[in-house]
């Protein structure tokens, strides 16, 4: 008898479940969608992912958003599809994203606005900040050898993957025949060494010579073609770029300057010791990590040469154009 | 075969707080013997019944199936509860509880089949091996639970107040039918119950306990004509006097006789 | 509509009970979805109003689920390619997953059930495994399995197995002891006590474990897609919403509440049945 009763609240329970799993991935969006979206002057909410070298903190701990006049209040997110999901919702006001994302988004109807870059990957291999990465003795030589194979990223349909993609299609695989899988990056490069993957997207210091691994080049490398691409930045919705655009040029404008301190090899002991702290690894060893290059002006080219890449791969037909989603008072270079 | 109760006492608990229900009893059931078992509540009849089943170890004293002492349910032996509802699987069909019954015994199919079958037929439910025990009524379902306890073809069966539960006219139905099997069956039968009416009409000898301890109190022989009938057997005078003989040692167990 | 009355109100007379229940049933049933009709309701007012793409009209998912998963030829029930490709797959690791639990959660559970000493030594590591969130798990079994089907399975077999166990072990204990005592007196062998006996005479219980089991398992089946895998309902999920494909993402989540409802359906089916016994025997109690 108890068990008899008990069943149809089970069976809602269960579809509840169900449901509610779908429910949690967008719950950000059900919350409200345009109250908290103000004029100038509030508090700038802005993603971070927690990186060691992301150079809001530094810009937070400097003082320079305040030097600038707006106030930056810095809020963790899970990553980049995240962070634009809450900004739909107005949780917060700048997503830190990838053009990449940024330009699939738009492409499905997100109104959103490029505002300033973080990072630039670089065109010169020696510089590498990343690497596709194989076992030594698996016998793969070249992105031919990848064919059929499974290729893991951190994210699946994110940055990584379309650049290593990319990279394939350059170097003469075929993208299409690779199956490509999530893993955590941290997970990513035991898991080339225990053969789980056949090759993964990595940065450039996983690539431990003891665990067997060597890297077959740099996939933004190559994706570039010569130039570097656009590899992070912020991003706001259409409304509050046009509202908010005060702040969103100040916030620009500090992190422009954050990067002049940044680049000094002057600083380097002090930047190191912030993200030391922020990311809880020795100074030291951060030290001697690849970087990728810290830039704030957002190269319009690049985000044009990006696009093309989205159309190559069949990810969209027609490309959002930077003079669109790039605000006229944004600084571009 | 005889059962042999042989100076059986019955404890529960230990030490101080140890209750005795049954004190050194002694007791025997001859083969073909119909004995009915009563006594006032408490007397330790059930709990004397479940010793000789095997199901309770008798604290001191032995019980014995021919020879043989019993430590657990004997072969040749079967019981029917008081509570059919929870001694028959109401998830199987009253086939298939016949044939659990049988899974001891190793029989080839067909001699399950014709063991049922003949069960089934002579607790009159031929043709209802297919339906389950909730499907029944409560009179039916102590029918199938003796086909149960006839099918494996024991030569002795105890029967626990197998009618406390089931109304008049259907216990009725139910006495004659036991009395009618157990010639089938050429089965001995202890038969515990509190109704002292059931226990003469029933039996060849009725052993009355007494309670506070158990002990048996009395020993009679039931002289009455077979077969018995519902209405002749109780108007035999005989019956009268056993049955006011067996309810003054029941119920008023400290008044002297008085024939 | 009047005369239409009359003639049920007549075979209500007629046949009172049978009409009374299927009057009660409509009634529960009527009763069990105007809720879901409200919320989804709202849900589509909300859609159109708010103009969100992350929350799009009702009517835009079921349109799109019609789009994605439907459309294929009869021959394959209508069903589209990308059905059969990505649901046989995940409902293949359900099944593997889950069935293994049963089994497994059922055999543990009987011997913890009819153990007193085994319980007591095995009871707080089974309450230990049953409370780790078995989100937590998924690196620990990315690094066993690999990118592999098995990996899937073995969370799904994780996630479900405890409650089957803890249930079955709580009905096995519960057995009532005439059943056990009944089945003594017949002198039935072991297997026969076991299989015939105790599993049966617990099985209430154990199906209410398995009917918990079955929505985590679902759930599991989802998650574990989410990461670490290259296919499955879970896994296009994922990929709907790294390429803000938000319409595809509900068509998916819709799919799935299906499947769990038609699961759940078919498993009440069954135990409607397997427990015949019980619910008659319990009214003719009262």
């Amino acid at each position: 008898m108890r068990a008899r009763h008990a069943s149809p609240l089970r069976r809602r329970l269960a579809v509840a479940g169900v449901l509610g799993l779908g429910l949690s991935t967008t719950l950000a969006a059900c919350g409200s969608s345009d109250d908290d979206a103000g004029a100038d002057g509030g508090s700038l909410r802005v993603t971070t992912l927690g990186l060691c070298n992301e150079v809001v903190y530094w810009a937070q701990e400097k003082g320079l958003f305040a030097d600038h006049g707006v106030d930056v209040e810095l809020v963790k997110s899970t990553g980049g599809a995240a962070a634009l999901t809450a900004l739909q919702s107005g949780d917060i006001d700048l997503a830190f994203a990838n053009p990449f994302s940024t330009m699939i988004a738009i492409d499905q109807g997100l109104d959103l606005k490029w505002i300033a870059t973080a990072y630039e990957t670089t065109s010169v291999e020696a510089d590498a900040a990343n690497a596709m990465v194989v076992a030594k003795d698996a016998g793969i030589t070249g992105a031919a050898d990848l064919n059929g194979k499974t290729i893991g990223v951190n994210e699946v349909g994110g940055i990584n993957q379309i650049a290593s993609s990319q990279w394939m299609k350059l170097e003469g695989g075929d993208p299409s025949t690779v199956k490509f899988v999530a893993l955590p990056f941290n997970e990513l490069a035991s898991a080339v060494a225990s053969g789980k993957v056949a090759a993964a997207q990595v940065p450039a210091q996983n690539v431990d010579p003891e665990l067997g691994l060597v890297s077959l080049g740099d996939p933004y490398v190559v994706a570039g073609e010569g130039s570097n691409l656009v590899f992070a930045g912020y991003v706001a919705t259409g409304k509050e770029a046009k509202e908010r655009e005060k702040d969103l040029k100040a916030f620009q404008d500090a992190l422009i300057e954050t990067n002049e301190a940044f680049n000094d090899p002057a600083n380097d002991d002090e930047r190191f010791k912030l993200a030391s702290a922020q990311c809880k690894q020795d100074a030291a060893v951060l030290k001697t990590l690849p970087e990728n290059i810290y830039e704030a002006r957002v190269d319009t080219g690049a985000l044009e040469r990006m696009g093309e890449i989205l159309v190559g791969q069949d990810r969209l037909d027609d490309p959002p154009s930077p003079e669109d989603f790039v605000p006229s008072y944004v600084t571009t270079k | 075969m005889n059962v042999v109760v042989d100076r059986v006492s019955k404890s529960y608990g230990r030490g101080a707080e140890a209750r005795e229900v049954l004190t050194e009893t002694s007791l025997t059931v001859r083969s073909q013997e119909f004995v009915s078992i009563v006594g006032p509540s408490g007397c330790g009849k059930s709990t004397l019944l479940m010793m000789m089943a095997g199901l309770l170890r008798p604290t001191s004293g032995e019980i014995r199936l021919g020879d043989e002492p019993v430590t657990g349910p004997p072969a040749g032996l079967s019981v029917v509860f008081q509570d059919y509802s929870r001694s028959l699987f109401p998830w199987m069909s009253v086939r298939r509880n016949l044939t659990t019954a049988l899974t001891a015994s190793r029989l080839g199919k067909e001699e399950q089949r014709s063991r049922v079958e003949h069960a089934l037929e002579s607790v009159g439910l031929a043709g209802k091996g297919e339906m389950y025990p909730w499907q029944m009524s409560g009179g039916m379902q102590q029918r199938v639970a003796i086909a149960r306890a006839l099918v494996t073809e024991p030569t002795v069966m105890l029967m626990d107040e197998p009618f406390a539960a089931v109304d008049a006219q259907t216990r009725a139905d139910l006495e004659d039918l036991v009395l009618r099997v157990r010639h089938e069956y050429d089965v001995t039968v202890a038969f515990v119950t509190h109704d002292i009416d059931e226990s003469v009409y029933m039996a060849d000898r009725i052993v009355v306990l007494a309670a506070n301890p158990g002990r048996i109190a009395a020993d009679l022989t039931v002289d009455l004509p077979r077969p018995r009938d519902q209405v002749e057997t109780k108007l035999d005078a005989r019956f009268a006097k056993l049955r006011s003989e067996v309810f003054r040692l029941v119920m008023r167990p400290d008044t002297p006789a008085t024939t | 509509m009047t005369s239409r009355t009359t003639s049920r109100i007549t075979g209500a007379t007629m046949r009172p009970n049978r009409a009374a229940i299927a009057l009660r049933r409509t009634a529960s049933g009527v009763g069990n979805l105007w809720l879901l009709a409200l919320v989804l309701v709202l849900w589509e007012i909300y859609g159109r109003v708010s103009g969100s793409l992350f929350v799009p009209p009702i009517s835009r998912i079921l349109q799109n689920f019609g789009d994605v998963w439907l459309g294929g030829p009869a021959s394959h029930l209508f069903l589209s390619d990308l059905f059969w490709s990505e649901v046989t797959t995940s409902l293949s690791r359900f099944a593997r997953g889950w069935g293994l639990a049963v089994v497994v959660g059922i055999g543990c559970g009987v011997v913890l059930g009819r153990s007193r000493v085994i319980a007591q030594m095995y009871g707080p590591v089974v309450r230990f495994f049953a409370a780790i969130p078995n989100t937590v798990l998924l690196p620990i079994a990315v690094q066993i399995f690999g990118v592999a089907s098995n990996m899937n399975v073995f969370l799904i077999f994780l996630g479900s197995v405890w409650v089957v166990m803890i249930n079955t072990a709580d009905g096995v204990a519960g057995v009532d002891p005439m059943w056990l005592r009944s089945a003594r007196s017949l002198r039935v062998p072991r297997w026969v006590l076991y299989l015939r006996v105790i599993v049966p005479a617990a099985a209430p219980q154990i199906l209410a474990g398995l009917r918990v089991s079955l929505g985590i398992g679902l759930i599991l089946m989802v998650i574990s897609e989410l990461y670490a895998t290259t296919e499955g309902l879970g896994f296009q999920i994922v990929v709907a919403q790294s390429s803000f494909r938000y319409l595809d993402m509900w068509s998916a989540f819709v799919l799935i509440g299906l499947i769990g409802i038609v699961l759940n359906l078919a498993f009440g089916r069954i135990e409607t049945r397997l427990l015949r016994w019980q619910r008659r025997s319990g009214l003719d109690a009262l």
